[in-house]
């Protein structure tokens, strides 16, 4: 049996809330409890939960951005908490993300070219331009745009540019936080399509989170549902979405139904 | 009730509205679905009298028979509150955080209709049990109750002087799924009980779905079709229409082996122009699948469809034609 | 449709500008050499060979005050650049590392700010003698505080951003990020405040000076020219009246640019019309 190229055991994730009295304790949140799954190459998994579900904390983790409190997580076999700062920084490059915000997550003072290289510079790798230029080709823009600054670009041309800057390193794993819930219904279909060309074209692994099951649905193989921290509904998404064990699910399943 | 009629609104070279003309009659549940920079919302503020200061607007928009397009904010806020009400997208924004919520919606009854402190206490009661806020929410602070309760007090607040129009600008899309749901329902709700016309304004076609009865397609500031709701979903005439519906995914999906390709979404190729480089004929000229020589420089007429409303658009006319 | 410029904005860009031109002016050229006395011409009137006259010990006031102009500028200067960059530096490591290095900074730059500047530089030349370059550095060291604030708070805004979480994925280090991304876009904040220090730093200058505690003669000050003329207010009032005028022309010239440049840059600060 091969290793899982992430692996997410039984992580809990604690925080400790701002004093509501003197005397009182700081009231604790926890914000994921317990999850745990496995994702392999090419393969998508989608997690769907509403604002407060611990699936934007649960991201953080995997991009290590965050310790777990409890459990593990096992990238390509390693414990990411367990990595010294500069082998972390250096593994960095086989896992990225993409955000929700196509208008924040570039540095409005940066050429789309500078962005893309970003990560590349990060590990010292040489000849940027050829590959910002690949990359470019790869979501679809031209190699002129890298010299264009963010702002000159449409919020769908943004998230092809973050996504550009994320897939520069050749990663293993692409996470995308609510990467397609700020974009209109005719754009988000392209970033969607796109992400699927990549996921063909590379062999990549996705993290994809939204609080949107349609959205989820098309893109994914698997689905974990989260409520309150807790993963309350897990499996194929062909599963999930036609024969959903929970009230909560069918609840999110109506509120994406015309 | 709202009779609006070649409603135009500019900024400068752009376009936000062209030549739009529609009613409202109590009662009315209508949604305007778009995307964004379609015009929208501008729509929705021209029917308040709140389009910024730099908007041009030409046309005739009139209120229970009195003249209002391009009026005066004076004229305007005789009725804002009374007649004409909205909610917006924000609803932290929109509330004044250091306020008691209770005291905020009891600010209109005091300035507009004149109540005593008494009397506009017992009216903010039983808006927030018509919306369903627990009385005890009264004298909580915005930041103390959750997004769905802040939409619900602004739903109050709108609801304070008994309009007979709410305009509800995006009013589930900061909102949480289930939290929509609810909202959409609440909406639905009031509007029936109070024989008050809502005017639903999203992106979002499920939600447009559950809230409307009939439905106006905005692209590039052109109402592109209009019909009932359920027939202008399930059976499009517009190709933007089409193509909108087609481009958002489907909560269903069929297992995929190792190797197997993922059916891919359809389309609408490129992206909506900015409002001041729109084609002179059909908006959606330069994206549509099945575009005629026609279409860029001249502008379609509206073909009306069976079952009411129509779509503007060549094709429907040349097949009419020739059928 | 771009907004006019503040009125307040244009009115500090020239009075700033004409008082930067005028010492730079004097760096090359003036009427008179600044400290040349001439005592039977003392006292003179304002006329075509002295255009505001001279001073008790026959002193041309327009080399002086030119002269002073440049003295003044160069403190400010000086003491901002140093102040900033230290207090800049200070706010940006706050920001990055957080936790307990945070606290630790800002709590020193509270101490800092409760700190008064001229009880600094009297401690500073009460320790190792008055002199400009003591003046210059008290001056910065109170500078330190303010920057160190402004920077934090503008980066700690910057660091929530996805850019930079962006850029913490692709594995740059919190230096590199604090350098490539998070400098750059607080520069604007940084710079108004560089600009109202400015006007502060001329201010201070010029009551260090006053009390004998910055330009040591025969260097020219607007200050120290003011504490002269002290004496003779009854005899030569005017001669405390240039130097007045000057320090308030400078200081109100960049006091105002900063605020306007703080009016365009940040809309949230400007008032509500």
């Amino acid at each position: 049996m091969t290793t899982p190229l992430l692996s997410v055991g039984n992580v809990t994730r604690r925080y400790r809330l701002a004093r509501t009295s003197f005397h009182a304790p700081r009231p604790v949140l926890t914000a994921v409890s317990d999850a745990s799954f496995t994702l392999d190459r090419s393969r998508t998994l989608g997690v769907v939960g509403e604002s407060g579900s611990g699936k934007s904390t649960l991201a953080r983790m995997v991009m290590a951005f965050e310790r777990p409190d409890e459990g593990r997580v096992l990238f390509e076999g390693q414990d990411l908490a367990q990595l010294a700062p500069s082998a972390l920084r250096r593994l960095r490059q086989r896992f990225q993300m993409v955000f929700q915000d196509p208008y924040g997550s570039l540095d409005p003072r940066r050429t789309v070219a500078n962005s893309i290289a970003e990560p590349l510079r990060a590990i010292g790798a040489g000849d940027h331009a050829a590959k910002v230029a690949q990359a470019l080709d790869q979501v679809g823009l031209r190699a002129g745009d890298g010299e264009k600054y963010p702002h000159e670009f449409s919020g769908g041309q943004r998230q092809r540019i973050a996504i550009a800057r994320a897939i520069v390193t050749r990663p293993a794993l692409l996470v995308a936080d609510e990467a397609v819930s700020a974009l209109d219904v005719s754009v988000q279909a392209q970033i969607l399509n796109l992400l699927m060309d990549l996921q063909d074209e590379l062999g990549l692994a996705i993290l994809f989170i939204s609080h949107d099951l349609a959205v989820v649905g098309s893109l994914c193989d698997d689905i974990i549902v989260m409520k309150d921290g807790h993963i309350v509904e897990a499996g194929p998404a062909s599963k999930v979405l036609s024969a959903p064990s929970r009230a909560y699910t069918k609840t999110l399943l109506q509120a994406a139904e015309i | 009730m709202i009779e609006v009629e070649e409603l135009s609104i500019r900024f400068g070279a752009a376009t936000a509205i062209r030549e739009a003309t529609f009613t409202i009659q109590p009662g009315d549940r209508i949604g305007v679905v778009g995307e964004s920079g379609c015009g929208k919302s501008m729509l929705a503020l021209s029917l308040i009298g709140m389009t910024p200061e730099a908007a041009r607007v030409t046309g005739s928009i009139r209120l229970e028979g009195e003249e209002l397009a391009g009026a005066p904010d004076r004229l305007w806020r005789r009725h804002r509150a009374r007649r004409v009400s909205m909610i917006f997208q924000e609803p932290m924004a929109a509330l004044n955080p250091l306020k008691r919520i209770g005291e905020t919606v009891m600010e209109p009854l005091l300035v507009h209709e004149g109540l005593t402190r008494a009397a506009a206490r017992a009216r903010v009661l039983s808006l927030f049990e018509e919306v369903g806020l627990p009385g005890g929410r009264l004298r909580q602070f915005p930041h103390e109750i959750s997004g769905g309760q802040r939409q619900r007090v602004l739903i109050a607040l709108a609801l304070a002087c008994n309009p007979a129009l709410l305009i509800a600008d995006e009013p589930t899309t900061a909102l949480d799924a289930t939290i929509a749901l609810r909202i959409t329902e609440l909406l639905v709700r009031l509007a029936e009980e109070r024989r008050m016309a809502l005017l639903f304004i999203s992106h979002d076609l499920a939600a447009i779905a559950r809230a409307t009865r009939d439905v106006m397609v905005v692209y590039g500031g052109d109402i592109i079709e209009r019909g009932p709701t359920a027939s202008v979903l399930a059976d499009p005439a517009h190709p933007y229409t089409r193509g909108l519906i087609a481009a958002r995914p489907r909560a269903a999906a069929s297992p995929r082996g190792p190797g197997e390709r993922r059916p891919r979404l359809p389309t609408i190729v490129g992206a909506v122009p900015p409002l001041a480089a729109l084609p002179a004929g059909c908006r959606f000229s330069g994206r549509c699948p099945v575009e005629l020589p026609v279409c860029a420089g001249q502008r379609p007429e509206a073909v009306a469809r069976t079952g009411g409303g129509g779509a503007i658009c060549h094709r429907l006319g040349a097949e009419s034609l020739t059928a | 449709m771009r907004r006019p410029l503040p009125v307040n904005l244009m009115i500090g860009a020239a009075l700033a500008a004409l008082v930067l031109l005028v010492a730079f002016v004097s760096v090359f050229w003036t009427p008179y050499d600044h400290a040349a006395m001439n005592i039977p011409a003392k006292f003179q009137e304002p006329g075509a060979a002295h255009w505001l006259g001279t001073d008790q010990l026959g002193r041309d006031v327009v080399s002086q005050l030119m002269a002073a102009a440049a003295n003044s500028m160069t403190v400010a200067l000086v003491a901002v650049l140093i102040g900033g960059s230290i207090g800049v530096s200070l706010g940006l490591l706050a920001s990055a590392l957080g936790g307990w290095v945070e606290d630790l900074v800002m709590r020193v730059a509270d101490i800092g700010f409760a700190f008064p500047a001229l009880l600094f530089a009297i401690m500073l030349a009460a320790v190792f003698g008055p002199s400009l370059t003591n003046a210059v550095l008290a001056i910065a060291f109170i500078n330190i505080p303010v920057f160190a604030r402004v920077a934090r708070a503008a980066a700690n805004q910057i660091w929530t951003l996805d850019y930079v979480t962006a850029a913490r994925a692709a594995g740059i280090g919190v230096f590199g990020i604090s350098r490539d991304h998070v400098l750059p876009n607080i520069a604007a904040p940084v710079i108004v405040q560089a600009t109202i220090e400015f006007a502060v730093a001329i201010l201070a200058e010029a009551a260090l000076s006053y009390l004998g505690l910055g330009a040591q003669p025969p260097s020219p000050s607007w200050g120290r020219m003011l504490a002269e003329a002290q004496t003779l207010i009854y005899l030569a009032p005017q001669l405390a009246i240039y130097p007045g005028l000057c320090i308030m022309i400078a200081v109100l010239g960049f006091g105002l640019l900063g605020d306007g440049l703080r009016d365009v840059t940040d809309p949230r600060l400007s008032r509500v019309r």
